[in-house]
């Protein structure tokens, strides 16, 4: 390598420093609410709190922990992510397999249909509600987990990557008598699991994110998720004089700890189980993402 | 496969010496396949296909007591008295601004940023840079909206710390129409410009260092460099993602502005998904509720075309 010239040591730095600033960006906003719900009353209101806690005091945590509603939402959204990835993962690797065999026939009407189907989006607010109603389906987890099951998008990506299998692996598999069935579950799954697993972690976080869905059709307080929850909490203080609803919120959980405390916990709370998985989980959806953006 | 199946047929025909039934053999080969896929039709018809008729009731007068075809049909009404709402092109010209905002900050700050990625030397740093750049990809609006909130909250050390440099009195950003815009483009862009950069990332590590070795020869800085090789590498991704963000231009995401809204800023915060939820859910304004799905359908289906047609006349792979 020759010496860097002048100019690219400029560069350098400056586009060092740049980075730096958005490190800074990226991650103030969570350092301080971590500062603010591990902070005191007092610290927080006069705005003394930036990216460390003064006045240190975990009653907020505390007080999340322990509040009966934020745990059952909590439970209801962790068992909701299970059911509705187990289910949805499920339901579109064993639909994208036929779809990815071309000798298949009526598998250029189905896709036909999808492709269709992605052109006129899903068909408006009421009509789905109307669907769902007519189910019998408002206020259960069921009407999250099976329109979200019809994702073309990642159906489409596993077709694909079906596709890339080579077709011997099934031959030699139906040539000893295997029928389709059996081939999929015990040849092609297995060898599928790079982008089953990228599907599964994006299935997961979107789960984990419901929000609209759960705000039209789960209206059950019991079976509230935990975004709606943190919505209605964090809501809670902006507009107070909103509705009588939101006031009881704020009389419930706010009577010793500030706030705006008790609102950066929760939000902690609920986000920390993202934060956890994050860093162990990047690289499949990173993987993931690459295998979708490969059209065919 | 196809051959390779169609030589089973045959063969099959011809041991058991008997004609026309190879449909016969081919369902019997394949009938588990058709019962893996009969619960995906099943879906797409009824998740997919219900609710496109459903849409009908934007035709009629519609309320839950009947069915949708025995609803009356009033023709366009609905639309009418949509298109003569004062609001609805406030709500059009606040759909379009906050795209077209997005477009340029989220879609250009995207490949400015996987460029300053591409050019940091220290894999470390690059790696770190990366790895929180893409973390807000994976939180929710509600998260997003809540951190913002508190951010702009007017006793937070940072609104403090500027109204004080300013001179002014500290005041709720948020409750200022005038600053909606900014606020959720900033939102935006803060939450997908650094998972935006992975796949023009993807396609500068596929660049020959040899030619930046070659340009630096010839004496070429950093920034010809980049207009001259690193642009160049990636124009094909620009271009399709490009088209695909204008194809998407309609739908500004519900839980973005449903998160950051509040009631003294409907003028400039309300969007067709927002407007459309009020409407149908809290209003129970079912007909009118479906006259706006269906506009958006329509409009977005021209745009899904236009797209289309401009990505064949680029020389790429369209749609359909």
């Amino acid at each position: 390598m020759n010496r860097k010239t002048k100019g690219e040591i400029v560069f350098d730095i400056f586009n060092n420093f740049l980075m730096l600033l958005v490190i800074v960006v990226m991650l103030y906003p969570f350092l301080n609410q971590i500062a603010i719900s591990l902070s005191d009353n007092a610290a927080v209101m006069s705005g003394r709190v930036s990216v460390y806690p003064v006045g240190f005091t975990a009653k907020a945590y505390k007080d999340v922990m322990t509040d009966a509603r934020f745990l059952k939402s909590f439970g209801n959204t962790v068992y909701f992510t299970i059911i509705c990835t187990l289910f949805q993962v499920a339901f579109m690797a064993m639909y994208a397999y036929p779809l990815s065999k071309k000798y298949l026939k009526g598998n250029g009407i189905w896709m036909g249909l999808m492709v269709f189907s992605m052109m006129f989006g899903t068909g408006g607010l009421i009509p789905n509600y109307m669907l769902i109603k007519n189910l019998r389906l408002v206020n259960t987890y069921t009407a999250l987990i099976l329109p979200g099951a019809m994702n073309i998008w990642n159906i489409i990506v596993l077709k694909n990557f079906y596709r890339q299998i080579p077709d011997s692996i099934e031959e030699s598999a139906m040539v000893d008598g295997a029928n389709h069935f059996t081939t999929f579950i015990r040849i092609i799954l297995p060898l599928s699991l790079p982008s089953l697993a990228a599907i599964t972690l994006f299935t997961a976080v979107g789960a984990w994110n419901q929000f609209f869905g759960a705000l039209i059709y789960i209206t059950n307080p019991e079976k509230k998720l935990l975004q709606v929850y943190l919505r209605d909490i964090l809501q809670a203080v902006i507009v107070p004089n909103d509705s009588a609803n939101a006031v009881n919120i704020v009389a419930d959980t706010t009577e010793q700890v500030n706030s705006e405390s008790m609102k950066a916990a929760t939000l902690m709370c609920s986000t920390i189980p993202i934060l956890i998985v994050y860093p162990f989980v990047q690289k499949y959806f990173i993987s993931g993402m690459m295998v979708g953006s490969v059209k065919g | 496969m196809k051959t390779k199946q169609k030589n089973a047929v045959a063969t099959v025909k011809k041991t058991a010496g008997v004609k026309k039934t190879s449909l016969k053999v081919y369902f019997k080969r394949n009938y588990d396949m058709y019962l893996m896929i009969i619960p995906g039709i099943v879906f797409l018809i009824l998740f997919r296909f219900v609710p496109l008729y459903g849409m009908s009731i934007a035709f009629k007068d519609y309320n839950m007591s009947q069915s949708i075809a025995d609803s009356p049909g009033v023709g366009f009404k609905w639309f009418r008295v949509l298109f003569e709402n004062p609001d609805f092109f406030r709500v059009m010209r606040n759909t379009i601004v906050l795209n077209l905002c997005d477009l340029v900050t989220c879609f250009g700050g995207s490949i400015v940023f996987a460029i300053l990625i591409n050019e940091v030397n220290n894999a470390k740093y690059k790696r770190v840079v990366q790895t929180i750049s893409y973390l807000p990809h994976f939180l929710s609006w509600v998260v997003v909206g809540g951190l913002i909130t508190q951010i702009l909250n007017p006793s937070s050390m940072l609104m403090l710390g500027i109204f004080n440099m300013l001179g002014v009195e500290p005041t709720n950003l948020l409750l200022k129409p005038g600053n909606f815009y900014l606020i959720a483009t900033f939102g935006e862009a803060w939450k997908s410009i650094g998972w935006g950069t992975i796949l023009y990332l993807a396609a500068m590590s596929g660049i020959d260092p040899g030619l930046y070795e070659a340009a630096r020869i010839d004496g070429a800085g950093k920034i010809r460099q980049i207009i001259h090789i690193t642009l160049p590498g990636i124009k094909f991704i620009v271009v399709t993602q490009l088209l695909m963000k204008i194809g998407q231009m309609m739908g500004v995401g519900f839980e973005k502005v449903f998160s950051l809204q509040n009631d003294m800023i409907l003028s400039t915060s309300e969007v067709f998904s927002t407007w459309n939820y009020k409407m149908g859910i809290i209003n129970w304004n079912m007909s009118l509720s479906t006259a706006l799905s269906f506009f958006e359908a329509v409009v977005n289906f021209m745009l899904v075309f236009i797209f289309d047609r401009v990505a064949k006349w680029l020389g790429e792979e369209g749609l359909f």
